[in-house]
C-alpha cells in the first residue's frame, strides 16, 4: 500500500511538472496576439491603458516617445489590444504627491515618493517584504475569458495560472475567469506633471527636433504624421491574480490506463486525500522556478524544464471540471495606465496636452467654439466665384488658397474664412490670390 | 506657419438658404466626416440652424 502510494505521488509530480512545462513553441503567433489581446481587452474595459506584458518598472513622470502617427496608434491599438512602451526617452522625478496626497500617511515627495516607500519599506535597504497597505486601494471587475492550447500553451496572458490551471484539469479547451485582488493605484495630476515636462522640453530641445515632422507638403496623401512624447501620470498594480478555470472538455489522453487524471487526484468529493494532494501539487508549483524545481524535474524523469515562475502559484480549490488557483507576485506589478500626450510641433516645441485614452481610442474630440455665420459679402462672393461656384470645382484654387490660409498667422479653415467674423482676412486673401 | 489648417468651427445663426453652402464649405475640408444641421431658432421672419462638424463619429462607433 505504501509503495503504491509513492509511485502515485511521483507520477502525480512528474504528471503536473512535465505538463506545465508543456512547451509553448509551437503556439501559433496568432495565437499568441488573440491571448494577449484578450487580456488588454479586458483591461481596457475598466478604461486604463493595459500594459503588456506586466512590469514593476513604469511609475509616474516616465516618457515614451511614440513614433507613429495617430491613426497608426488607434490601428494598432484596436488591432493588438495594447501598445507597446518601447522608447524611454527619460523617467522624470515630479515632485507634488504631499500636495496630492495631503493627509495621507506615508506620502511624500523625493527618495521616497511613491511607491518607493511602499516597495521597499525600510529606508536602511534592509530586506523587508512590500507593505503596500497604505497605497490607494483600486478594484477592478473579473474578466471572463476562454482559452485553447490546440496550438500550445497560452503563455501570452500574463499570468501563468492559466496555463499550470489548463493541464491541471487536462483539458483541451476552457472557459475562465480572472479576478485581480488586492489592487492598488497612484498617480499625480497631469497639470503637476505638465510643468516637469514642459522645462525638460525646452532643456531637450537639440533631442525633441529629431523627430520635428516638417509641415506636410500641400496635397500629399495619407494622414500627416507627428510623433508623440507619452507620459504617464497614474499607474494601476495588481498583487494577486485569481484564475477560475472550467474545462470545456478533457483530452483524449485521459484515456491512459497509467497515469490518472490529474483532476481526479485532487477531487475533494473523490478522494478523503485531497488535502495531501493539493500541498503536493502545491510544493511542486512552488519550487517550479527555482533550481529545486529543476531538480525536481530531473528526478521525476520530466523531459520538459519547469515553467519559469515570475510569482507563486498554488491551487485553491479543484473539482472534476475546475480549478481555481491564486497567484501572488512578489511586489504588486503595474497592469495599466492612464497618460498625457504632447505632440513634438516642427519646431521642436511641445503642444498641448491630451489624455492618451481619448486619442487613442479614437473618441470625438469637441468641436471648436462656434462663431456667428455672417452671410457672404462682396469679397466672399469673388472668392467663391474663384472656387468655381457653388459647387467649389476649382480644386487647384481650393488648393491654393488652402497654402495661403496655412501661411496665415491667424489661419482658419475655408468655411470660417468665407461665411465667419473675418472680413479683414477675405480682403487680404482676395487681393493677393484674385487681384494680386 | 501653421503646420495644417484647424477644422472648421461651429456656425450658428445659419440661414435655411445658408445651410447648403455651410455643409459644402466645411466638406472641403477632408478631414469632416460628420455635420449636424440643427433647427435653432425663428427670428420671427425666417428659421436658423446651427451647422456643426465633426472629425470624429460624435455617436463614438
Amino acid at each position: 500500500m505504501m509503495a503504491a502510494h509513492a509511485v502515485g505521488r511521483w507520477v502525480l509530480i512528474a504528471a503536473v511538472i512535465g505538463l506545465a512545462g508543456c512547451s509553448t513553441t509551437r503556439m501559433s503567433g496568432d495565437q499568441l496576439a488573440r491571448v494577449a489581446k484578450d487580456w488588454a481587452l479586458g483591461i481596457r474595459a475598466s478604461q486604463v491603458i493595459p500594459v503588456y506584458p506586466l512590469t514593476e518598472d513604469l511609475q509616474p513622470g516616465d516618457v515614451f516617445l511614440v513614433e507613429t502617427a495617430l491613426e497608426d496608434q488607434v490601428k494598432v491599438y484596436s488591432e493588438k489590444g495594447f501598445l507597446p512602451l518601447e522608447n524611454l526617452v527619460v523617467r522624470l522625478h515630479p515632485k507634488g504627491y504631499s500636495a496630492f496626497y495631503r493627509g495621507w500617511p506615508g506620502v511624500e515627495d523625493g527618495k521616497l515618493a511613491p511607491p518607493r516607500r511602499w516597495q521597499f519599506p525600510d529606508p536602511k535597504g534592509d530586506e523587508v517584504p512590500a507593505d503596500y497597505s497604505d497605497a490607494p486601494l483600486a478594484a477592478f471587475p473579473t474578466y471572463n475569458f476562454s482559452v485553447s492550447r490546440s496550438g500550445g500553451l497560452s503563455l501570452a496572458i500574463p499570468v501563468q495560472s492559466v496555463p499550470v490551471g489548463l493541464n491541471l484539469l487536462d483539458t483541451a479547451s476552457a472557459n475562465g475567469t480572472i479576478t485581480l485582488k488586492d489592487a492598488y493605484t497612484y498617480g499625480l495630476p497631469a497639470r503637476a506633471i505638465d510643468d516637469y515636462v514642459k522645462r525638460w522640453a525646452n532643456e531637450s530641445r537639440g533631442y525633441l527636433e529629431q523627430y520635428a515632422v516638417p509641415s506636410p507638403e500641400p496635397g500629399a496623401k495619407g494622414p500627416p504624421r507627428s510623433f508623440y512624447l507619452r507620459v504617464i501620470n497614474r499607474v494601476y498594480l495588481v498583487k494577486t491574480v485569481d484564475v477560475s478555470l472550467f474545462a470545456n472538455r478533457a483530452t483524449a489522453a485521459d484515456a491512459s490506463a497509467a497515469v490518472p487524471r490529474q483532476i481526479d487526484l485532487l477531487n475533494i468529493g473523490g478522494d478523503t486525500e485531497a488535502k495531501k494532494r493539493f500541498d503536493e501539487v502545491n510544493k511542486v508549483l512552488a519550487g517550479a522556478s527555482g533550481p529545486k524545481g529543476e531538480a525536481a524535474a530531473a528526478e521525476s524523469g520530466a523531459t520538459a524544464a519547469p515553467i519559469a515562475a515570475g510569482g507563486s502559484v498554488r491551487v485553491a480549490m479543484a473539482t472534476s471540471r475546475s480549478v481555481s488557483l491564486v497567484e501572488s507576485f512578489a511586489r504588486p506589478l503595474v497592469i495599466g495606465y492612464l497618460a498625457t500626450d504632447y505632440r513634438i510641433l516642427p519646431s521642436g516645441e511641445l503642444g498641448p496636452a491630451r489624455a492618451a485614452l481619448t486619442a487613442i481610442e479614437g473618441r470625438p474630440q469637441l468641436p471648436a467654439k462656434p462663431i456667428p455665420y455672417t452671410g457672404c459679402d462682396s469679397n466672399c462672393d469673388r472668392l467663391t466665384a474663384w472656387l468655381g461656384g457653388a459647387g467649389y470645382k476649382e480644386k487647384a484654387n481650393v488648393q491654393r488658397l488652402t497654402e495661403w490660409l496655412m501661411k496665415q498667422p491667424d489661419a482658419v479653415a475655408i468655411a470660417d474664412l468665407m461665411t465667419g467674423p473675418y472680413p479683414d482676412l477675405r480682403s487680404r486673401a482676395v487681393a493677393d490670390l484674385i487681384a494680386p | 506657419m501653421a503646420q495644417e489648417l484647424p477644422p472648421p468651427s461651429p456656425k450658428t445663426n445659419v440661414t435655411r438658404d445658408g445651410v447648403s453652402n455651410e455643409v459644402a464649405l466645411m466638406l472641403l475640408d477632408p478631414r469632416v466626416k460628420w455635420i449636424a444641421v440643427v433647427f435653432e431658432r425663428n427670428d420671427g421672419a425666417a428659421d436658423r440652424f446651427s451647422v456643426t462638424p465633426w472629425t470624429k463619429d460624435p455617436t463614438g462607433n
